[in-house]
């Protein structure tokens, strides 16, 4: 197993916590590895979303709080994060994207997170077995947006 | 987070720095709106020492945004460093926002059209 465990994330109390938690998570790994900043911003942001949306989605009505494990992984040429989270099944690939081109009037901020990881990162993957799993991977030195259709 | 608030020429300049996401969004928020509450209608917001920003305060400036133009006062951000700039062009952003590069120009732009 060459993913580097970020830890279990179990039970946690508010998104504020859980989010400080695995960026700062994120932090270390982005340091130990030498991942460049301007990678490093991508996935602080993308894993901004994640969370967000797993907080927000996961176990929704039950009361309880979603339970998620985070992985990064380096490679030579990219770096991948991988989400696992315990809530229903709920692919964010699938969720309607907002209309970026609409005047400040008719703008909701609502679904914004899910046009950001696509464009952020190059691949984006979604697999649900008993949990859902969001992979992201972004490569070494290709910078470039990711045209994702609003643009 | 941390955040700087200066009073330049009766514009209300808010600097926030280091990163807006989930966690400091709520911070952000709340000065923005203390600022407004108090009768900031000319309000610039600099981003130069942000270092990057997610959805969770992209939806902070458009609830400002929109609070400034229902009371008839001015918001103009400046200083996005390009991580802050790539996230608004990808939400459409660039086009709710009047933005300048620095801050010295953001102040002549709001003294412009008083």
């Amino acid at each position: 197993m060459d993913r580097q465990f970020a830890g279990r994330h179990a039970q946690i109390a508010t998104q504020r916590a859980a989010t400080a938690q695995v960026v700062e998570a994120l932090d270390a790994f982005c340091n130990a590895e030498h991942v460049p900043d301007e990678v490093a911003w991508r996935l602080r942001v993308v894993l901004d979303e994640i969370v967000a949306n797993i907080v927000t989605h996961g176990r929704a009505g039950t009361g309880e709080k979603p339970v998620f494990d985070v992985w990064f992984r380096a490679e030579p040429d990219a770096v991948e994060v991988t989400v696992a989270d315990d809530g229903p099944a709920f692919n964010p690939l699938l969720q309607p994207e907002p209309d970026t081109t609409l005047p400040l009037a008719s703008r909701q901020p609502g679904g914004l997170g899910i046009t950001l990881i696509k464009s952020l990162m190059d691949d984006v993957h979604y697999e649900r077995t008993d949990r859902n799993i969001l992979t992201v991977r972004k490569r070494l030195g290709s910078t470039a947006v990711t045209s994702n259709g609003n643009q | 987070m941390n955040i700087q608030q200066t009073d330049q020429e009766g514009v209300a300049i808010i600097e926030p720095s280091g990163r807006i996401d989930t966690t400091t969004s709520g911070t952000l928020e709340d000065v923005l709106r203390r600022t407004v509450d108090a009768g900031a209608r000319r309000l610039i917001v600099d981003l130069a020492a942000v270092e990057y920003i997610s959805s969770a305060g992209l939806r902070v400036f458009l609830v400002v945004a929109k609070r400034m133009r229902d009371l008839h006062g001015r918001l103009i951000l400046c200083g996005m460093p390009e991580p802050v700039a790539q996230v608004f062009r990808l939400a459409g952003f660039m086009a709710l926002f009047q933005v300048e590069g620095s801050r010295q120009s953001a102040v002549a732009r709001m003294s412009n059209a008083a």
